[in-house]
């Protein structure tokens, strides 16, 4: 049975970026939901990381566990959402064992007792979805949604807090690559509409290698100024892919996000003769952008 | 008596013979354990958290332990057969140009 082919009203930075990259590959992975059969474990590791995380951070800064035992949940939380996968030869260090060894690195390097960045007001894993002035084909506000992972108070000033997985060393330029991301503009503007005065973010990065973890950590921040150019683009944004929607087409990239991460997924599609007959070849899955794990594939490829 | 612990859970269940063994046993050196008994032992932690059976912060410390001997190991056997590789590929019986 096809997909039915709909245009989310809600999206968020993924799914904006995706846009900017390739208005077709937005229209095949939002509209169509569809995506590469097989699960990534990429985003198995990194979820998976988030909710150990999560537990450990609410047990202990919440339910007044002990870190000792709050790191602990926080690692079986984390084993546990990994499952029984089995990664591929060349991801090994994002396996079950990594995970554990990825874990239990970042708790020592920053030990929940005494780590000097707290949640602010227990927001931990903090959601939030706002109208944007855009109008969705439906005739109602497009919606802009986005999920921290924590909002922390640091030195007395309010920051975003967003921990990364990678399974490069870090470069050179790991800390300066944040500025003008816009998964953390978004964040930001997003709690501003709270009233709450964040301007920084605040970046933890795990790299995760074969033969061992490192860990750092860089700082961004967002002035107004880059807030507001950054809202009036993703107005102009969601105007475009609204006045996409109504054409009926969506445009091709043909240029290097098709070739770059190893080849966009959908390149056979956007090759052949007939790309209606391709779509089968994808797994179909449900993507919602307020869950931790936005990603959730529902059934392999046909 | 070892006992499945979740975050929200408030009636910890019973868990399993085997896993209640492993739980309670005193712990061995992780380096007096044989590769395939490390294997076996990680094996297990992995099966417990499928069935949600919560491993506590000394079985992870020793679940660490194994993993770091396991790829330790690992490592060892590749530069092992990697140097026996290149012994191998190496060009042999070579003449000396004075005996031509």
């Amino acid at each position: 049975m096809p997909n039915p082919i709909t245009l989310p009203q809600v999206i968020d930075s993924t799914m904006l970026v995706t846009w900017r990259a390739c208005p077709r590959k937005f229209f095949l992975s939002f509209c169509h939901n569809l995506a590469p059969a097989g699960q990534s474990v990429d985003l198995l590791f990194g979820g998976a990381v988030a909710k150990g995380l999560e537990v450990a951070r609410k047990q202990f800064f919440i339910a007044g566990d002990s870190a000792q035992h709050a790191q602990a949940l926080g690692i079986n939380a984390a084993l546990e959402f990994y499952g029984d996968f089995v990664p591929t030869e060349k991801k090994m260090a994002k396996s079950w064992e990594g995970l554990l060894l990825c874990m239990d690195g970042y708790f020592r390097h920053w030990p929940l007792a005494t780590d000097p960045v707290k949640p602010y007001k227990n927001a931990i894993e903090f959601s939030f979805c706002l109208p944007m002035q855009a109008l969705h084909p439906s005739g109602q506000p497009w919606m802009y949604a986005g999920r921290f992972d924590m909002i922390a108070e640091v030195d007395g000033l309010l920051h975003g807090v967003d921990d990364k997985t990678t399974g490069n060393s870090f470069s050179p330029g790991w800390s300066e690559g944040w500025a003008l991301r816009n998964q953390f503009l978004g964040y930001t503007w997003g709690a501003q509409q709270y009233g709450l005065p964040v301007e920084r973010m605040l970046v933890r990065g795990m790299s995760v290698l074969k033969t061992k973890c490192d860990y750092t950590q860089a700082l961004a921040h967002f002035p107004h100024h880059l807030l507001d150019r950054w809202y009036h683009q993703v107005q102009r944004d969601l105007e475009a892919i609204t006045r996409q929607w109504n054409e009926g087409y969506f445009d091709y990239n043909f240029g290097d996000t098709c070739s770059s991460f190893g080849g966009c997924a959908f390149n056979t599609v956007c090759s052949a003769g007939d790309p209606e007959a391709w779509l089968s070849m994808f797994a179909r899955r449900d993507w919602d952008p307020i869950r931790q794990n936005p990603e959730v594939v529902k059934d392999a490829a046909a | 008596m070892p006992e499945t612990q979740e975050p929200n859970s408030t009636t910890p269940a019973a868990i399993p013979g085997q896993y209640a063994e492993v739980l309670t046993d005193p712990l061995p050196p992780a380096a007096s354990l044989d590769p395939s008994t490390r294997i076996a032992r990680i094996q297990l932690y992995k099966e417990m958290r499928q069935k949600g059976i919560f491993v506590p912060p000394e079985h992870l410390r020793f679940a660490i332990e194994l993993i770091t001997l396991d790829r330790a190991n690992k490592a060892s056997e590749a530069r092992k057969s990697s140097t026996s590789a290149k012994k191998a590929s190496a060009p042999v019986g070579i003449p000396n140009i004075e005996d031509l």
